[in-house]
């Protein structure tokens, strides 16, 4: 059973539609980080998975339950932070922790306490005192506390410093490594997730224009380099799928979607002197496919 | 239920000051009428403690529901941290429950707080009629009191949701509260103005207090449940709140405005087959012809609507005539000839507007009732039509006018003495108005069963009054009734039926005894005495003197005989049954006054307009009928007015 399935979901906002037909899987035990620029959909995706809005077509499963209408009882093993934390500012850490203990069927209160020690955070600070990073660590305390099979993340380190970034990616290695539970999170730092994430999802527009393995991805685009001279071999990329292709001085750079080790040999152009060939960071990936590029470099 | 059970603790536990305020506001209470200067006014230590202290709880219980109701779901909205709850598995029924019972307990416990030093320290709670707060001594005024905090409550969530949510569909909402208001009271104003007013209202019916009461609950449980779709369906997001919070308040107020429209529409549709028993018939006088007769009795299954219809036998034309009430009960009056009936109505606010007078010109084909200009502030206390109908005279307190009915042109204006009691008021013929009047310094008789009325004639022409004699010796005078020419009137005091001379009161003949004595003048002013006899029925004819016996008709097997209509002088219909039940078939005979003859017109169906009965009554039915029957009240004579005049010679 996938812990999460999108079926056609579309949202839209009066004229403006937000989501467009969007289908994924998260397959269990995975990570999923779903990526996308500002205003890309990712807040609405999340709503919709979290059963805070109804999509206006298609259909949301979240641990097998519609996400809509049976929230409550999917909700049970799930454990989510938010994009702004939302606790209630009076509250402290250890009161919200008596809180949820009451609704979920297994808490680890301990293992809470243990988690904001170990981030340094008193337990009797009212959240809303908490510096921004310091709630977004109480919240994913508050997610991990409950043992949930899947763990829903929007943006879990927005706004945070390098040190809060580490903290928050290092409790979630900790946890995958322990538990080996489902992740779906939606982040801009792409540089923290990419030695975690599974499975890749880019939205653009509202429209899921990517959903692969992070593996394969990553093996399959790549940037080639080689002298202007040669210019006449970017037509020879085609087979690779370029997505971008730019002068730089003397070179020509050009990232392609479709590399394949085999055939770029075998092409003229990797016959070529000094053709060179770089792997791409998530980041870079990410920024070919959603960065202002025109419509016709795709 | 964990999840409400967790939110309810949660928002108790987050306003728990809310209970020291409380609990200082009722230290005040004990406290402040120690100091000096406050101690006044022969209240006692103990009474001004408790009027105080329930004074500041109903504030401060009112002041708690609105600012709950205004926070408790629409700030977390705003602050966006609704998200909380909805991100746990928290349904929205346990979320919306458990922070309304937290509003609901903080709110009423916050008043309950208030009380509690009070009533540890002496103060007297049991406040009947202390500060107006004299409802709070009964299940009823907590009641009260509770429904007004819950209305609060909602209202303040539903008011903070709309104008937090800074969405257009305010002015929705704007639209809404006017189109619900509108329908509201058009529905309400035609309620009032057919007299009906629920109870709790100035002249309300008891019967209809569930009017009151949906009026009370429908807009609180329709706040309660729009609350409920806000968070169900609109969740964490604002203005989607707003929208199922608006569009689920102004569909159930809308359809209960449109339901109360209906359910308006319906009860002032009542016929007169609607009717579930007769109270009061009023019949053209005897001697006229006229088809029409007035009628009034409740409407079945309409509690509080006593309509009032003129019905014209012959066409099966209904004209509704206002309504009666515990408040409200002046007939229609019919002239002597038949051909006008008058009425009074509220044509604005029924106990509030002045009365205006409506008349129906009985003869003319389709008329319709026509608002007449006379008009009265305070119901008149003594009311008559002229006998050719074109006169209407009133007393009001201690003035009698006199108007045109047609134009409403005043023809006089008598002043009379103050403290009268019980006018009553005849045309003896158009030119005078006679009034009958307990005098002013017979006050104290007049509250006793036997009194005296004074008889005052006054001529429209000249203005002059005369008194003309004195109507003594009764003993309660239940019916009379005039002479076709004014002069004489058969006058029923106690078991007594006697013919006196309507101008002098002078006794002129006894008619019979027994409470079920009756007579009836004729044209020409003969009377028809019906008398009782055992296996049959007589009809007595009495010359004008009331002691000649000119004629007597028997009908043997008959057991019920009712006096119709003369088709011309010397004759007299009436309709007879043999078997005594008022639904079986009558025969109808036609009289000749002259020279004793009876003709048998055959047999007839009449309508029978049965009086209201403890079970209920019966429904009227006029479908098929060729007339109606009806007891006369306080005799056995009975009354029919027939179809058509085929039968007139």
């Amino acid at each position: 059973m996938n812990p999460i399935v999108l079926e056609g979901m579309t949202v839209r906002y009066g004229d403006r539609l937000a989501l467009d037909n969007v289908s994924l899987a998260v397959p269990e035990g995975s990570v999923y980080a779903l990526l996308g620029r500002n205003g890309s959909g990712k807040s609405s995706l999340v709503r919709c998975l979290l059963g805070g809005q109804k999509p206006e077509a298609g259909r949301v499963l979240i641990l097998d339950r519609d996400a809509w209408t049976e929230r409550a009882s999917a909700l049970a093993q799930v454990g989510v932070v938010p994009e702004e934390p939302d606790a209630p500012p009076t509250m402290n850490a250890r009161q919200l922790s008596r809180f949820c203990s009451r609704l979920y069927p297994a808490w680890d209160a301990a293992g809470m306490e243990a988690r904001l020690k170990r981030f340094g955070i008193s337990a009797t600070t009212p959240f809303g005192q908490l510096s921004k990073g310091q709630k977004g660590q109480v919240s994913l305390a508050l997610a991990l506390a409950p043992a949930p099979r899947l763990l829903v993340l929007d943006d879990p380190t927005l706004g945070l410093d390098a040190v809060a970034r580490k903290a928050v990616f290092g409790e979630l290695i900790g946890e995958l490594a322990d538990r080996g539970i489902t992740v779906f999170i939606t982040t801009h730092d792409l540089a923290g997730i990419e030695p975690i994430a599974d499975r890749v999802g880019v939205l653009r527009a509202g429209r899921l224009v990517l959903d692969e393995e992070m593996e394969a991805l990553k093996g399959r685009f790549r940037r080639v380099s080689f002298p202007r001279a040669q210019a006449a071999g970017v037509s020879r990329l085609e087979a690779l799928a370029p997505l971008a292709v730019a002068a730089r001085g003397w070179e020509v750079e050009a990232v392609v979607s479709n590399y394949d080790e085999e055939s770029f040999t075998a092409s003229r152009l990797g016959k070529a002197e000094d053709p060179e060939v770089t792997a791409l960071t998530l980041e870079e990936i990410f920024i070919a496919l959603t960065g202002e590029v025109e419509e016709g470099n795709r | 239920m964990r999840g409400f059970l967790a939110v309810f603790e949660r928002e108790l536990s987050q306003r728990r000051l809310l209970a020291v305020l409380a609990l200082g506001f009722g230290a005040v209470a004990v406290v402040m009428p120690i100091l000096p200067g406050l101690h006044k006014g022969g209240s006692t230590l103990a009474e001004l403690r408790g009027g105080m202290a329930l004074g500041l709880a109903l504030l401060l219980s009112a002041l708690t529901a609105v600012y709950l109701g205004g926070s408790i779901l629409a700030s977390d909205l705003l602050e966006r941290r609704l998200g909380f709850y909805f991100a746990r598995p928290i349904s929205g029924w346990a979320l919306w429950a458990g922070k309304v019972a937290a509003a609901v307990a903080l709110t009423f416990g916050a008043g309950l707080l208030v009380l509690l030093p009070a009533a540890l320290f002496g103060g007297d709670l049991n406040l009947a009629g202390y500060w107006g707060l004299n409802v709070m001594d009964s299940p009823r005024g907590f009641v009260l009191w509770g429904i007004g905090l819950l209305f609060l409550l909602f209202a303040a969530n539903a008011v903070s949701v709309m104008v937090r949510s800074r969405s257009p569909w305010i002015a929705f909402d704007l639209v809404a509260l006017v189109v619900v208001a509108a329908v509201i009271s058009d529905a309400w104003d035609r309620l009032r103005l057919v007299g009906i007013v629920p109870s709790g209202q100035p002249h309300g019916i008891d019967s209809l207090v569930w009017l009151t009461r949906s009026w009370a609950v429908v807009p609180l449980a329709a706040m309660a449940a729009a609350g409920a779709v806000q968070v169900l369906r609109g969740r964490t997001d604002l203005r989607r709140a707003h929208r199922a919070l608006s569009g689920t308040l102004w569909g159930l107020l809308l359809a209960f405005a449109i339901g109360f429209e209906g359910f308006t529409f319906w009860m002032v549709s009542a016929g007169p087959e609607d009717l579930a028993g007769v109270t009061e018939v009023v019949a053209p006088p005897a001697g006229s012809s006229s088809p029409w007769v007035a009628m009034e009795g409740p409407a079945a299954n309409r509690s509080g609507y006593s309509p009032r219809f003129l019905y014209d036998v012959t066409s099966g034309r209904t004209v509704r005539t206002g309504f009666s009430s515990p408040w409200w009960d002046v007939p229609v009056r019919i002239s002597a000839d038949g051909r006008r009936a008058v009425w009074l109505e509220f044509t604005e606010s029924p106990y509030e507007s002045p009365m205006v007078l409506y008349r129906l010109d009985l003869e003319a084909p389709g008329a319709q009732p026509v608002a007449t200009p006379i008009s009265f502030r305070f119901l008149p206390e003594g009311m008559a039509i002229s006998p050719d109908g074109r006169r209407f005279a009133a007393v009001v307190f201690d003035r009698l006018t006199v108007d045109d009915v047609e134009t409403g042109r005043l023809l006089a204006a008598v002043g009379l003495p103050r403290d009268t009691w019980q006018s009553r008021l005849a045309f003896p013929d158009p030119g005078h108005v006679r009034l009958y009047q307990v005098p002013a310094d017979a006050g104290a008789q007049a509250a006793l069963p036997e009194h005296a009325f004074d008889i005052v004639e006054l001529d429209l022409a000249t203005g002059k009054r005369e008194a003309t004699g004195r109507l003594s010796g009764g003993r309660g005078f239940v019916v009379w009734t005039l002479s076709p020419d004014g002069s004489r009137m058969i006058l029923r005091t106690g078991s007594r039926l006697q013919l006196r001379d309507a101008r002098t009161g002078e006794l002129l003949a006894s008619l019979g005894a027994g409470k079920q004595a009756s007579a009836s003048f004729l044209a020409g002013g003969r009377i028809a005495v019906p008398l009782s006899l055992p296996g049959a029925r007589e009809l007595q004819i009495l010359a004008p003197d009331g002691t000649t016996e000119l004629r007597r008709f028997r009908f043997e097997g008959v057991r019920k005989l009712a006096l119709a209509d003369q088709p011309a002088p010397g004759s007299l219909r009436i309709a007879t049954s043999r078997t005594g039940d008022p639904r079986s078939p009558w025969e109808v005979r036609l009289l000749d006054l002259e020279t004793g003859g009876v003709r048998s017109l055959g047999e007839r169906k009449l309508a029978y307009l049965a009086p209201l009965s403890k079970n209920g009554g019966e429904r009227l039915s006029l479908e098929g009928t060729e007339g109606v029957v009806w007891g006369a009240p306080f005799s056995v004579q009975e009354r029919a007015v027939l179809k058509d005049a085929s039968d007139r010679p």
